[in-house]
């Protein structure tokens, strides 16, 4: 599903096009914990994204971002072929419920200086909320019911 | 550099802002400038200096992109994105790696009396989180994905009122 569609969750929503499920993107791909930062920064030049989640057994542990690669990978040199995201992800990955509405989410990435959110929906990671949603989100007031 | 220049003056009316409007007086409104939500002064690093260097400057400043400086020209910008998937994703040596050659280039730069909603268009269309501002074709700021939110959430607390 490309980004900025509608996923289909919204359609199950009482709501108005207003939660943090329908402007997500979804589903998420996942790198292993064990990986190296190499291979995460490549997978966000493939997929044109600024953020892999961290799988660890199956599940998500945290996220690693461009803003970890630069500060932590480039500005201490790091081996990108030897570093593991283990060490350099960031911990533990912040989410919000897919049913919350999109201004709580605006509201936590500007308190905790983030730009990507996990969604989740019953306790279980099903997708991202970039800060790139959030203008999709407040530009769009047509959409708004309030 | 290729500049996106509308016309300088404060006060412009919105006549870019929907073109299928008609020429009534109601629709004189104000927009929004993209001078009105940018930083400034801008961020900067010298052409030869290392990637390594930018990356250590850009979180001293806490920014998420730099512009790069020769002479007294700017000829580019280096982001958080071309760090992680030029010089990590190819595995640069930080070190040694000059931020010329993991810039970005030419700068695309948007002046600071145009609608900041052109600057949304923008930047979602060219898909960017950072875009240099100009005044009478020099830089003097810079505009950022955050921003547009900071414009957008406000936005819409007007017209809930």
């Amino acid at each position: 599903m490309s980004k900025h569609e509608i996923h289909h969750f919204s359609k199950e929503q009482e709501s108005h096009l207003e939660t943090i499920g329908d402007y997500m993107t979804s589903p998420v791909s996942g790198i292993d914990a064990e990986s190296f930062v190499r291979e995460a920064a490549q997978i966000m030049q493939s997929e044109h994204i600024g953020s892999v989640f961290v799988k660890e057994n199956d599940k998500f542990i945290g996220i690693i971002t461009e803003n970890d690669l630069s500060r932590k990978v480039v500005a201490e040199n790091l081996d990108t072929e030897t570093t593991k995201v283990r060490n350099i992800m960031t911990e533990p990955l912040i989410s919000l419920d897919c049913s919350e509405h999109v201004a709580k989410a605006n509201q936590m990435m500007a308190q905790k200086k983030i730009r990507h959110l996990g969604v989740t929906r019953n306790r279980e990671i099903v997708g991202v909320l970039s800060v790139r949603d959030l203008v999709s989100f407040y530009a769009n007031p047509r959409m708004r019911t309030w | 550099m290729k500049s996106i220049v509308f016309s300088s003056g404060k006060g412009l009316r919105a006549m870019t802002n929907d073109n299928n409007k008609n020429n009534s007086e109601a629709d004189d409104i104000l927009f929004d400038e993209i001078g009105d939500y940018m930083s400034s002064p801008v961020f900067s690093v010298d052409h030869d200096s290392t990637v390594q260097e930018a990356a250590q400057y850009m979180f001293a400043c806490n920014i998420g992109s730099l512009l790069v400086k020769e002479f007294d020209n700017y000829v580019g910008i280096v982001t958080e994105t071309d760090l992680s998937r030029k010089v990590v994703g190819q595995g640069l040596n930080p070190e040694t790696t000059q931020v010329t050659r993991v810039m970005t280039q030419p700068l695309e730069t948007m002046d600071r009396f145009l609608p900041i909603e052109e600057a949304n268009r923008f930047m979602h269309k060219n898909k960017i989180r950072h875009l240099p501002v100009t005044e009478n074709d020099v830089i003097v700021g810079m505009l950022s994905v955050k921003d547009l939110v900071a414009y957008y959430a406000r936005s819409s607390f007007k017209v809930q009122e």
